[in-house]
């Protein structure tokens, strides 16, 4: 059987020469740089780079969640232009393992917070898309699980603010759906990759029976 | 099966106070008004059990799920439940705030999101049970509810989400169309 070959997402700069001002330190004005890794462009984002992401997207072409659907929650409409870049730009990494629906990212999130930016009950989950702080250092970790695609230098307080949330949520759960389709053997419903990223996808709960 | 804590209102005290038989002769359910959206419920407080329970799955997230189970007029049990996952702590203080309106009031209501009445009752082996003192054990039905928030007739109002927001119940309730139930 073939292998498909491994997506590089780091890259090794060898030990190199590096031209710097002259001093007493260096009176040759060369300096050496030690071999290291480096992550290639388009595998990371911070958060700077993600707010440039979000201004500059090209709209044109979009897929916007549904208006309207949410009615019952306020500001239920006021994420959708963020959901709507989140999703395309996540689906054209990630589309090979299937593309992401922006109505389930929406749904997603008027169950984790009903749109709160910042719902008080749980002191373990974040924000409006109710990262842990586990999940978050895996979103961060460039050797776990998620490696393929993180983020760097995210705080907790990121966590708060929708516009960082959101794209982490999206790009958590694309990693949900993998593991989801490794759980069940073949390919989770929308409504299982929820469940799977409210860590309820093999539970036995009367909650997850409500869900 | 995980770390369940049903709870109801103090039936045993209603008892003693009312008459047990007085009880299941008030006891009543009804849906009060529903859209396609929403459900508002007017229920006796001796309908009416709750649960926090310890979600499986990820212990070290330590998240709860915070349940109203609720005996319908076909004695079946609908669940109206919380869709955020609150902390242990959480759910113990949401539990206390609901049992304090469910004791003290006679009539009991609560606000849903979806709508009940065209989710049909699911019926066969049930896989849940839940307790109701004084009209016994019975199914869950598969019909499903989220909460949204709690009142009594005595002006005691709860709403998890609300925060210290005024007023109780706020938007979407009470719900403004006047379309009651069929």
């Amino acid at each position: 059987m073939k292998k498909t070959p491994h997506k590089k997402n780091v890259t090794t700069v060898h030990e190199h020469p590096r031209r710097i001002p002259v001093s007493n330190k260096n009176p040759t004005g060369v300096t050496v740089v030690d071999q290291h890794l480096r992550r290639l462009p388009g595998t990371s984002l911070d958060a700077t780079e993600i707010e440039n992401i979000t201004q500059s997207y090209d709209r044109k072409k979009l897929v916007y969640p549904t208006a309207g659907k949410f009615r019952r929650y306020r500001n239920a409409d006021h994420y959708d232009d963020v959901i709507a870049i989140w999703v395309d730009y996540f689906n054209n990494k990630f589309g090979a393992i299937g593309k992401l629906d922006p109505d389930v990212i929406k749904a997603l999130i008027a169950s984790e917070s009903g749109f709160r930016i910042d719902p008080k009950e749980n002191r373990t989950a974040l924000g409006i898309a109710q990262i842990t702080r586990p999940t978050l250092k895996l979103l961060q970790d460039p050797t776990g699980e998620a490696k393929d695609f993180i983020f760097t230098e995210m705080r907790l307080k990121d966590l708060k603010n929708p516009a960082i949330a959101i794209p982490l949520a999206i790009r958590w759960l694309f990693r949900k759906k993998t593991t989801a389709k490794s759980k069940l053997g073949r390919e989770p419903t929308h409504e299982e990759i929820i469940l799977e990223y409210k860590g309820l996808l093999r539970s036995s709960s009367a909650l997850k029976q409500s869900s | 099966m995980p770390n369940l804590k049903v709870a109801t209102a103090n039936i045993m005290l209603l008892c003693a106070l009312s008459g047990c038989s007085t009880l299941v002769r008030n006891s009543s359910f009804e849906i009060k008004n529903e859209t396609d959206l929403l459900t508002e419920l007017l229920v006796t407080p001796d309908r009416v059990a709750i649960q926090c329970e310890e979600l499986d799955e990820e212990p070290d997230v330590g998240a709860y799920g915070f349940m109203i189970h609720l005996l319908d007029e076909k004695k079946t049990v609908t669940t109206s439940a919380l869709s955020i996952r609150p902390d242990r702590e959480n759910c113990k203080k949401i539990s206390q705030r609901v049992l304090r309106i469910l004791k003290g009031g006679r009539q009991i209501y609560i606000g849903n999101g979806f709508q009940l009445s065209n989710q049909p009752r699911v019926s066969g082996k049930a896989q849940f049970r839940y307790s109701f003192p004084v009209h016994g054990t019975f199914p869950s039905n598969g019909r499903t509810l989220e909460f949204v928030v709690i009142a009594n007739e005595n002006g005691q109002c709860f709403g998890p989400s609300y925060g210290d927001r005024e007023p109780c119940p706020q938007f979407p309730f009470p719900i403004q169309s006047k379309t009651p139930a069929k």
